[in-house]
């Protein structure tokens, strides 16, 4: 398959009939989904926690120069190196750049959609440097070479059967399906590394403006241990990830590990304020962080489409999502698959590459109410097919038949007689004529010889 | 019509009526849709209130004409037609008043939520309280209720695998729910189900919730 | 007030997979200890800031103190136990939560196989951000220490959403609360 956005129909479909890689993809979302569903009923409050956190995101995003000057300076005073790259090509080079500076040939990294959207494995290991992913997810992915298909579980379309037979041939070890045997091989693997790495890569959950905190959240210690073991951490954000204050912490911990997870809090979080020194006695020697713009700043402007700006990241709206859930995420073609990456996806890298995104949903909202930021994910796909039909991407045959649709919508005469040529038709060459895109699979229903119109019509008159 | 007439209305059908530009409208053309729309609002302005059989059109009008480009005078006459416009279970639940129609029938039943219904709408519980209103019915909860049976319009077309993927996760959670009819407010949805369980040879019985009703008045 | 705090911490915490024990004495909490962990006394850690707690009461182990910087890593990845203090319990979320402190290095809570907090009641907060908020004043701008939230054991879900405890850190977390 040629995963890209502009072959999403055509991956969609056969990503659509197959039924084992469905299977795997509704139950892992199903549980996902289960989970939270349970820890947000017990959370009277939820609702008004999504608006403060709308509230907050908007406010951020609204004002993100001065977030960010004063992130900076904060991150700054606590004694880290902050790094500011516009474009992906210039984030990566300050990382290899800093990587090279203390002549280091690995890293350890912990999960970051931050680093994917670099693609950030790919150009360090063709520079000569091992990356060793090191959560348990993009363990799995990386050893099978491929790209995560969900933004918190990106191995979720593996099943156990899948991760067994991949360990057994790359790593040489027998077949096993206990996920609790697979996972305590990577443990053994990965712990000498985390020990001997000099240099760990993360990504950033929250970024607070006011005291400079870098906040990582997650389950497995990885995080920890890419964060305090080595000598130099470099952290890895957008500029979205801030939020105002330390104090806003709390709110986004609740919003971002229940609708992850289902957890009211993960396992751990590292709230992380500079690098080693007079107050902070242990961890890297150096803190770095790497923050990307990338088409950020000129989204942030459009009245809109800044709203995609304010996600955190929680996959909620994966899980949910009824088109997600019946293809998986590598059709999407795009770092950010499901709802929100058919919003982001056009609109912060290209839309002509991902015009078929936007209209890949039923638009049933699902996803919009799931949002723990209360984005209007489902709202903006009909906002962005608007802009996508305006800038003249679609085709000259569906253009002329919204034309022909409009001349008949016009007039009520005109919609009478293409519903007596509709029943006409059928009359003549039965129920099962073909209809491209309807048919194959479904049946159409049969019309009526006399529609609603003209009943009413003649009860009119006979009451007249 | 008859239903409308039983409980007090006097519904008028004006024949000039198309559609209300919906197709055009998630197709992303916008000024196609605007046209039909203001033709709409055209047809629509003196009415009294207006009740739509489908809840997509209802969403149509109540939601998405004040976020468009309306020109001219009809702009002025669009928050007027918006909130004047209803849905028939929430005509005849909220303004109405009714949620029992004293009628009676036997077998199980399942009502399907249309998304447009549920999330745009908001409406839940009206449709419900009419159909447990009916003495005898079984009302059965899918279990997959608040859940796309994967239509979405223009998508059934546009991506039919997805849809049809859709469809048959919809299908099953029905199969298992073992009713002997499904009943909903929004024919599209219905014919998508229809079409799909047609085709695969399921038994299934669709209705609107209108026909639904109407047919236990005769 | 405290009593309710106290149950909804111990609910929450064993809803993530911890425990939490509350103890009367400070010799009882090595006692507890003593009893569940019938390790080596070189496989048990603990910090400074323990022994200060304990204030003479005798707990099986050795201070990471004590240990040579250069072995300490070496030493606490083969550890059984290790035994942390906190600087506030959250009870609606069943947190410890940990200020990096120079006698308790951050490896002593993540490289041994256990992490054990011991605590007291009075450092119980009903919300993380009652908790926050009062570290936060606590220290000038740019001199607030790293912290640390721990509400349970290592674990993932990552493969089959399965959940397996003890991925790359801690494969048991627990609390003993001291009371009144
Ligand atoms: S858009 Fe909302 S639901 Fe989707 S990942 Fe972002 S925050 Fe989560």
């Amino acid at each position: 398959m040629n995963l890209r956005a502009s072959q999403f129909k055509a991956n969609a479909r056969i990503a659509a009939q197959d039924t084992g890689l469905r299977s795997k993809v509704k139950k892992a979302t199903g549980t996902a989904l289960t989970k939270r569903k349970q820890t947000v009923d017990e959370l009277p409050e939820w609702e008004s926690l999504r608006q403060q956190g709308h509230d907050i995101r908007k406010e951020v995003v609204d004002n993100i120069d001065r977030y960010l000057r004063s992130f900076t300076d904060a991150a700054r005073l606590n004694g880290a190196i902050v790094h500011h790259a516009n474009e992906h090509n210039d984030a990566t080079k300050i990382i290899y750049d800093i990587i090279r500076r203390v002549s280091a040939n690995s890293v350890v990294k912990s999960k970051s959609m931050i680093t994917e959207e670099l693609h950030l494995n790919r150009m360090l290991e063709e520079n000569g440097i091992r990356v060793i992913e090191t959560d348990l997810g993009e363990y799995i992915i990386q050893l099978a070479g491929e790209t995560p298909s969900h933004i918190t579980a990106p191995a979720l379309h593996k099943s156990k059967e899948d991760i067994a037979r991949l360990f057994q041939e790359k790593l040489n070890i027998s077949y096993t399906d206990d996920p609790a045997v697979l996972t305590a091989v990577v443990r053994k693997r990965l712990r000498d590394e985390f020990l001997n790495t000099r240099v760990g890569i993360s990504g950033v959950n929250f970024a607070c403006a006011d005291t400079g905190t870098i906040t990582i959240i997650e389950n497995e210690a990885n995080a920890r241990l890419c964060t305090v073991l080595p000598e130099v951490h470099i952290a890895v954000m957008s500029i979205e990830k801030i939020i105002p204050s330390f104090d806003d912490l709390s709110l986004f911990l609740k919003l971002l590990s229940c609708s992850a997870s289902g957890q009211r809090m993960t396992s751990y979080v590292s709230m992380i304020n500079g690098p080693r020194s007079s107050h902070n006695p242990d961890g890297p020697r150096q803190l770095h962080v790497v923050i990307l713009d990338g088409g950020r700043r000129q989204l942030a402007k459009h009245p809109a489409w800044k709203e995609a700006l304010y996600c955190i990241r929680c996959g909620a709206c994966l899980n949910v999502c009824p088109v997600y859930q019946s293809v998986g995420g590598h059709v999407y073609g795009s770092v950010y698959p499901g709802p929100i990456g058919s919003v982001l996806t056009p609109t912060l890298f290209d839309m002509k590459e991902a015009q078929d995104l936007p209209f890949a949903s039923s638009l049933c909202g699902a996803c919009t109410d799931i949002c723990p930021v209360k984005i209007d994910l489902h709202h903006h796909l009909l906002w962005e097919r608007r802009e996508v039909v305006d800038r003249g991407y679609k085709s000259f045959t569906e253009k002329i038949a919204m034309a022909v649709w409009r001349w008949m919508m016009l007039s009520a005469g005109r919609v009478e007689f293409a519903g007596r040529l509709g029943w006409l038709i059928q009359k003549v060459f039965g129920k099962n004529i073909p209809a491209p895109g309807w048919t194959p699979r479904r049946r159409f229903p049969a019309l009526a010889r006399r529609s609603f119109r003209s009943i009413m019509k003649r009860e009119k008159n006979n009451d007249g | 019509m008859t239903l409308l007439r039983i409980l007090g209305c006097d519904p008028q059908y004006d024949p000039r009526q198309t559609c209300c530009g919906q197709p055009a409208f998630n197709a992303g053309y916008h000024t196609d849709a605007r046209l039909v729309a203001e033709h709409f609002v055209e047809v629509f302005k003196d009415a009294e209130e207006i009740v739509s059989l489908s809840g997509s059109c209802a969403t149509m009008v109540k939601v998405f004409y004040p976020q468009m480009e309306l020109t001219g005078a009809l702009s002025e006459t669009v928050g007027g037609i918006t909130s004047k416009t209803f849905e028939i279970t929430d005509y005849i639940v909220n303004q109405l008043g009714v949620t029992d129609l004293g009628l009676t029938y036997t077998g199980r039943v399942a009502y399907h939520d249309s998304c447009h219904i549920m999330r745009e709408l908001r409406i839940v519980d009206e449709p419900r309280k009419l159909l447990r209103s009916v003495k005898g019915i079984e009302l059965i909860e899918l279990d997959l209720a608040d859940r796309c049976c994967g239509f979405g319009g223009l998508f059934a077309t546009k991506f039919p695998d997805i849809s049809v993927a859709m469809g048959e996760e919809k299908l099953e959670s029905i199969q298992r729910a073992k009713v002997d009819l499904v009943v909903g407010c929004d024919n599209s949805c219905l014919m998508h189900l229809q079409g799909l369980a047609d085709k695969r040879g399921v038994n299934l019985k669709t209705k609107h919730i209108i026909e639904f009703l109407g047919d236990l008045i005769k | 007030m405290t009593d309710n705090l106290q149950s909804l911490f111990q609910l929450r915490i064993r809803e993530m997979g911890g425990w939490c024990e509350i103890v009367e004495s400070l010799e009882s909490v090595c006692a507890l200890l003593g009893k569940k962990y019938a390790f080596d006394k070189n496989e048990i850690v603990f910090s400074g800031r323990v022994t200060k707690l304990l204030n003479g009461s005798k707990l099986t182990g050795v201070d990471v103190e004590s240990i040579h910087p250069g072995d300490r890593r070496e030493i606490l990845a083969h550890a059984m136990v290790g035994i942390t203090t906190c600087d506030g319990l959250i009870a609606e979320t069943g947190t410890a939560v940990l200020v990096n402190h120079p006698s308790e290095p951050r490896e002593l809570s993540l490289l041994p196989e256990r992490h054990i907090v011991v605590a007291t009641d009075d450092q119980l907060y009903e919300s993380l951000n009652a908790c926050l908020s009062r570290i936060k004043e606590s220290y000038l701008a740019g001199s607030m220490p790293s912290l640390t939230l721990v509400s349970g054991p290592s674990r993932t879900s990552d493969i089959e959403k399965t959940l397996v405890v003890g991925v790359h850190g801690p494969k048991e977390f627990g609390v003993v609360v001291i009371g009144t």
